[in-house]
């Protein structure tokens, strides 16, 4: 590999190398591995931090959070009064033709906002009744509620909105910032995805994966219960004092290699068994959030142990405080068709809401006290919006009020780091159907969000079979319009 | 007739061009001898005449004639695409083949041959001569020894005849690979990557070759070959796609330690150590994977059952076949994981460890099957 391509994709490693390089001088010492470690800390290029930022950043790290399945933007922010009027109306021919949907046949029915809405803050943002919280902290959300997407199934369109492509292989929004901005905590990975709600999202892992960027660029799913990384936790009967001597005799043995064959690589690994050793103890700490005091618990709705929204939103600001660049949260089961009580609008996805509702708002306040709001970007977004109208599966009426998959206008809100308070951008037609004012696309909305991290997405680039690839291809334009 | 990879001679053969130039040549040596003319002829502008006239000779349909002759259509050219030809509208998908096969083993340039010999050479090396391997053109990385490169790949399609045991037997039996792969400080310095080859390969083994060596060091690799995928133990909740009935079950028996490739591989949810060990997630066409050296690898190698596993295997091995002493069930360890002599200084590092685990062998098997010098090819 070309020295070029090397620094690339070390940085991260050559940082815990530095690190190790650092800490082991005293220990490991001889003139010739001396000399190597001054080679490798050649290699290094100087004094390099990991980010290689174009411009400087509003936020320092990014809580995303991914409601899969797409909620329903109509019984969220998306007020739309004229749907009162057309509710149990057939749909307008207008709006069905050339239009492909996952599950509507025929003439579906209109189907008005199956909730109350009212303005709140100073801002005066449409906000439903059943996010009551949310509702209080209008003013320092960020609406879109012009976003738009071209796919309607639920893996295509989560893959286009987390790697700028339907199909999978793409590196996700996660990897291409850590690519960039490199790691803020060496005992912990940079890139962590938490997950909830019973499945991962319909897209897999691919939604998070590095692509053909390097693996240390993927994300690492983490949970907060059971083991919190994979196979960072002992085999049974294995105690850490075991572990440890385990580690020093390969470590001892290792430089004895390094120094027999000088193979910079063999260094990096003795400092990555001590980092594995120190994440067995960091990941479970960060990760345990029963040592959070009982009113935290309270306001986030979290149950330690469990597997939940709330509990990964805590887990969240835990893993923010420590230093991990971007965290994703994927929450399953938003897919509201209404073809079962669990997926009502007035049943499943209501209660989601109400869920949804009491922790992000609760990890909004706990930001905003920690003094992190600030430079902190929060998303909340999800693949799709869903349709106007009321979903018929099979020509049939679906027995509960549910609305079909709707990629030409839904709302995904921001907040904190870089983006005005308070706002409203952009709007859907009269029926919510179609983003007609300001329209944001997913490469859009991607490029703003580099932007937020310091990137020129079109800057933002890796080689691969002979062509510099970019998260936003060779679309996207930054929406200036929601930057503080 | 060279092989260019850019300029506008190369540009897509399309499908009518090859009929058209050894029809047009029949009618009219000197068909490409006049640009201009040739452009009224063949009914295509200037970049596709030069274009028409590459593609026929690269891919055998015509060959020039000497001293200003002009060209004419070569004897294959003339039967397959000439008047009263075999297929004189290229639509017989063999005819395709044919000119393929042509193109790819032309001995003047023989691309086939010479990114097969780099693909051979990047098993061996860690890194192939040409550097990027799914890329020979413009964008590529040039060769240190094009030379050698060109002398393998010809002598690949003519002493060897293709056979890639003679190939190997070549490039394992050559000075260069057998250098000692111990890097001097100065040479470090100089040529870090070792593109020089002034010293021998040294690399980590890829995630399936990790996995089969431990399994076969801990004595439990199945031999059976063939058949279905099997889905050997992976942590719970790897498999957990909505709107999908299928479900990991676990494999039962040897069925549970087959070698790496017959695992089943769903992309969207990989076997975990695969993607910690750069294994690409198939979702593009990849043929040169990119080595990290992580946490997770050293965790993955530490703690995931399959690899304890291996290890439990290996300290009954080295218990068995070491005998009675504990320090020649070491030299047992060291020598099966290193196949070579093991030294005394290993012996005590060992031997202390042992005593801090408490006497588990196991744990010791574990340490083996970790080392920087058992997971490198060198």
């Amino acid at each position: 590999m070309n020295s070029l391509e090397f620094l690339r994709r070390n940085s991260v490693e050559l940082q815990t190398r530095r690190f190790f390089l650092k800490k082991s001088m005293a220990c490991v010492g001889g003139i010739a591995l001396n000399a190597l470690l001054g080679q490798a800390l050649a290699a290094e290029g100087g004094p390099m931090k990991g980010s290689r930022t174009h411009h400087p950043a509003k936020a320092r790290r990014v809580i995303y959070i991914h409601l899969a399945g797409a909620p329903s933007h109509l019984e969220t922010f998306d007020y739309k009064p004229e749907l009162v009027k057309l509710d149990g109306k057939p749909c307008p021919d207008s709006f069905l033709k050339g239009k492909r949907f996952a599950f509507i046949k025929g003439v579906p029915n209109m189907l008005g906002p199956q909730c109350k809405f009212a303005q709140h803050g100073q801002s005066g943002s449409w906000v439903c009744e059943d996010l009551p919280n949310l509702a209080r902290a209008a003013d320092d959300l960020c609406f879109v509620k012009s976003m738009w997407t071209e796919q309607f199934n639920h893996a295509p369109a989560q893959l286009m909105l987390q790697t700028g492509f339907q199909i999978k292989g793409r590196p996700s929004v996660g990897s291409w910032a850590y690519y960039g901005l490199g790691t803020e905590n060496q005992d912990l990975p940079g890139f962590i995805v938490l997950t909830s709600g019973g499945k991962n999202p319909d897209a897999g892992k691919s939604i998070w994966n590095s692509g053909f960027l390097p693996g240390i660029y993927q994300g690492v799913q983490c949970h907060g219960h059971g083991e919190p990384i994979l196979f960072a936790r002992n085999p049974d009967g294995v105690t850490r004092e075991q572990r440890r001597a385990t580690i020093d005799a390969i470590n001892v043995l290792n430089k004895e290699t390094a120094r027999e064959f000088g193979d910079p690589e063999t260094l990096t690994r003795i400092s990555q068994y001590e980092l594995a050793f120190r994440m067995q103890m960091s990941v479970p700490e960060a990760t345990n959030i029963s040592s959070e005091p009982a009113h935290i618990h309270e306001s986030y709705g979290t149950e330690p142990g469990k597997n939940s929204f709330a509990n990964n939103c805590l887990l969240a600001r835990r893993l923010c405080e420590r230093g991990v660049r971007f965290i994703q949260l994927y929450d399953w089961g938003w897919d509201a068709h209404g073809d079962m009580e669990s997926t009502s609008l007035k049943g499943g996805h209501q209660r989601k809401l109400h869920v949804m509702d009491k922790a992000v708002s609760a990890l909004l306040g706990d930001l905003k006290q920690r003094g992190m709001f600030e430079d902190t970007l929060l998303i909340c977004g999800a693949e799709f919006g869903r349709t106007p109208m009321k979903e018929n599966r099979e020509g049939r009426d679906n027995p509960f009020a549910g609305r079909d998959h709707s990629p030409g206008g839904f709302t995904v809100w921001l907040a904190g780091g870089g983006v005005k308070r308070g706002m409203s951008y952009g709007a859907t037609d009269d029926f919510g159907y179609e983003a007609v004012t300001d329209r944001v696309h997913v490469h859009d909305f991607n490029a703003t969000l580099l932007h937020l991290l310091g990137f020129d997405h079109e800057k933002l680039t890796y080689l691969f079979q002979g062509r510099h690839y970019r998260l936003t291809d060779v679309h996207g334009s930054v929406v200036t319009g929601i930057l503080s | 007739m060279s092989y260019r990879i850019s300029g506008h001679e190369s540009f897509p053969c399309r499908y009518t061009w090859l009929p058209k130039a050894v029809r047009g040549l029949q009618a009219n040596p000197k068909l490409f001898c006049d640009d201009e003319r040739a452009m009224v002829d063949l009914g295509v502008g200037k970049n596709m005449v030069r274009s028409i006239r590459f593609g026929s000779q690269v891919s055998g349909m015509a060959n020039p004639v000497p001293k200003g002759g002009g060209h004419a259509p070569a004897k294959l050219g003339a039967a397959l695409l000439g008047e009263r030809g075999l297929d004189p509208f290229l639509e017989d998908i063999r005819t395709l083949w044919l000119i393929h096969w042509n193109l790819s083993t032309n001995l003047e340039n023989p691309l086939t041959a010479r990114v097969h010999v780099n693909r051979v050479w990047e098993q061996l090396f860690g890194v192939g001569l040409v550097e990027t391997l799914e890329d020979f053109g413009s964008q590529g990385d040039k060769p240190p020894y094009q030379e050698l490169l060109d002398d393998l790949a010809a002598r690949f399609q003519t002493d060897m005849k293709w056979s890639q045991k003679t190939l190997l037997r070549q490039i394992v039996l050559s000075r260069v690979y057998r250098q000692s792969s111990k890097a001097s400080t100065a040479l470090l310095e100089r040529d870090p990557a070792n593109r020089w080859l002034a010293r021998g390969p040294r690399f980590r083994l890829t995630s399936e070759q990790l996995r089969d060596q431990a399994l076969a060091l801990g004595g439990i690799l199945s031999q059976k070959m063939f058949g279905p995928p099997v889905m050997p133990y992976q942590p719970p909740g790897i498999w957990l796609t909505p709107y999908e009935a299928r479900d990991w079950i676990t494999s039962t028996n040897e069925d549970g330690h087959r070698r790496a490739l017959y695992t089943f591989i769903r992309r969207s949810a990989a076997y975990p150590s695969f993607i910690t060990f750069d294994s690409p997630n198939r979702e593009f066409c990849t043929v040169r994977r990119i080595r990290s050296n992580t946490p997770l690898q050293a965790l993955d190698l530490l703690n995931d059952p399959v690899f304890f596993e291996a290890a439990e295997g290996l300290a009954k091995r080295m218990a068995a076949e070491g005998g009675p002493k504990l320090e020649s069930q070491l030299k047992r360890g060291i020598f099966l994981a290193m196949q070579r002599t093991p030294r005394k200084e290993e012996i005590a590092v060992l031997k202390n460890l042992y005593s801090r685990v408490d006497g588990n062998l196991t744990l010791v098997a574990n340490a083996i099957l970790n080392l920087d010098e058992v997971i490198n090819k060198y």
